[in-house]
């Protein structure tokens, strides 16, 4: 669980507030990241993070569309912080060698 | 020179039970950039504070002591105050603080708040003071609001009503014009308050009483119709067309003109003519206190025209070919319901005499003659020389509303 979810089923009561403990934490990892292929040329792939990182809170145009992310900035993107998660992961043999989900019941 | 660090106590009190209220207070008048140290014993307070932080742009660091009292130090950023920039005020909440042009981005924010720039326009298309408002507004809103009656109780409804049969014929027929036309009265205000921006919250709050008036004006006419267990009454194509003209007119200024200033102004001699005449204590009551109401319809129409001609000197000719526009498109239009006529004479008249008849018609012909004087007072009043307030009165529709 990442922990602003558990401050807020704390906060609205799915989970009542000090009712859990937590045993272990994860190093931060980046919890959304916008990935492109390298189907996408360079040069517009630039320009797209260029725009993104130009987007200020300050502007009252887009101060809204950050709220709706729950967005103060946007950051350039990083991968470090996933090692912890994608050995989980792979020990728990969520995904297949080809990345197809293994667990027949899961639904996302 | 070295401020003291600020230091924010939290206890046992978790982010999960309002701690952020705390730890945001403490934060509000330090500078971006600066750092508070929280304290608290919640085990997972470390952890619900990172993700505060992150939703709100506070940075966050943790001591380098494990023994440290401090379990993290929060560098304030500065989203809430990047939010507040450029933050206006929309007028003030006093009448006096009433701005010339209300914005569409204020939209329904109460008139004074501070306003967050940004948020979708809601296309109020009436935003000028000079075009909306009213000084009288505020007294006039008061006054409506301490003057509802409740029609229940305000009419005695067991009162005795026994009349000949074509007397309450010709009662039941003045009632079911009247529901008519207080259709059009309710209609036409609740149509032009949804386009007036709420900064001019004293005009919206007027017009919806008026439009609450009109619904109790509906209620107590269509009650004493059916009261002796008939049916409702005729209506006529041309009172329909009449009031179409009213029901579509797209301009505030001339709707308001057309339908408080001219119609309601001659339905208050049509209601006074009626409380005067009438056969039973019940249809003198419905119509005096619907009397009453209208007289306040009126006041504010000749008002707000009042206050707009000040600021508008095209204003009165625009008056003019609104009353003549109205009479062009009803030209082929007969006026009054011939049923209604008659039934006003026969009410007067009371009795199937010729002597009787030839009163009651007398009595409607002088009622239509006062209906006249007194448009033709207002129109002196909207600053129209005495002649031109005849001809526009004179071109007034014989539906009277
Ligand atoms: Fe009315
Ligand atoms: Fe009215």
């Amino acid at each position: 669980m990442i922990d602003s979810n558990h401050l807020l089923f704390g906060r609205e009561g799915t989970l009542p507030a000090g009712s859990t403990r937590m045993i272990a934490q994860t190093p931060m990892f980046d919890h959304c990241n916008l990935t492109l292929t390298d189907a996408v040329p360079p040069d517009l792939a630039q320009q797209f993070g260029d725009l993104l990182l130009s987007m200020s809170y300050a502007d009252p145009q887009v101060r809204p569309l950050f709220d709706l992310e729950g967005l103060t900035v946007w950051r350039p993107g990083r991968t470090n912080g996933y090692a912890p998660l994608e050995t989980a992961i792979d020990e728990a043999g969520f995904y297949d060698a080809e990345g197809v989900i293994t667990v027949a019941e899961y639904k996302p | 020179m070295t401020r003291p660090t600020p230091l924010i106590e939290l206890d046992e009190l978790s982010f999960e039970r309002g701690a952020h209220l705390l730890v945001q207070r403490a934060l509000l008048d330090m500078q971006p950039g600066a750092e508070l140290g929280v304290m608290g014993t919640d085990p997972a307070l470390n952890i619900h504070l990172e993700a505060w932080c992150r939703t709100q742009g506070h940075g966050i660091r943790l001591p380098e002591d494990r023994d440290d009292p401090v379990r993290a130090w929060v560098s304030r950023g500065r989203t809430d105050i990047d939010r507040w920039t450029g933050a206006e005020r929309a007028g003030g909440p006093y009448p006096r603080g009433i701005q010339a042009k209300a914005e569409p981005h204020w939209g329904l924010a109460a008139r004074g708040a501070l306003i967050e720039p940004g948020a979708p326009d809601l296309g109020f298309d009436l935003a000028d003071r000079d075009y909306v408002w009213a000084d009288i507004a505020p007294s006039l809103y008061a006054h409506a609001a301490s003057a509802q009656w409740d029609p229940e109780t305000a009419i005695d409804w067991r009162a005795e009503v026994s009349l000949p049969a074509e007397i309450e014929l010709a009662v039941v027929q003045i009632m079911t014009y009247l529901v008519e036309n207080e259709q059009a009265a309710l209609v036409v205000p609740a149509k032009l308050l949804s386009r007036i921006h709420p900064h001019f919250r004293e005009v919206l709050q007027l017009l919806a009483v008026q439009a609450a008036d009109e619904a109790r004006h509906v209620e107590v006419f269509t009650r004493r119709a059916l009261l002796t267990g008939g049916e409702m009454g005729t209506s006529s194509v041309s009172g329909r067309e009449s009031l179409a003209t009213l029901v579509t007119e797209p301009d505030f200024s001339l709707a308001s003109f057309l339908l408080s200033v001219l119609g309601e102004g001659s339905f208050l001699n049509l209601l006074t003519f009626l409380d005067r005449h009438a056969p039973d204590p019940i249809t003198r009551q419905v119509t005096r206190l619907a009397r009453q109401d209208e007289a306040r319809h009126v006041a504010f129409g000749v008002a707000h025209l009042q206050h707009q001609s000040k600021v508008d000197p095209s204003l009165r000719s625009q008056l003019r070919a609104a009353v003549e526009r109205r009479h062009q498109a009803l030209s082929n239009s007969t006026g009054l319901n011939q049923d209604v006529f008659d039934a006003l004479v026969t009410l007067v008249a009371g009795e199937w005499t010729p002597e009787a008849i030839g009163r009651g018609f007398e009595e409607v012909q002088k009622l239509q003659k006062d209906m006249d004087e007194g448009r033709q007072h207002r129109l002196i009043n909207l600053g129209f020389p005495a002649d031109e307030a005849a001809d526009l009165s004179a071109l007034h529709t014989r539906n009277f509303m």
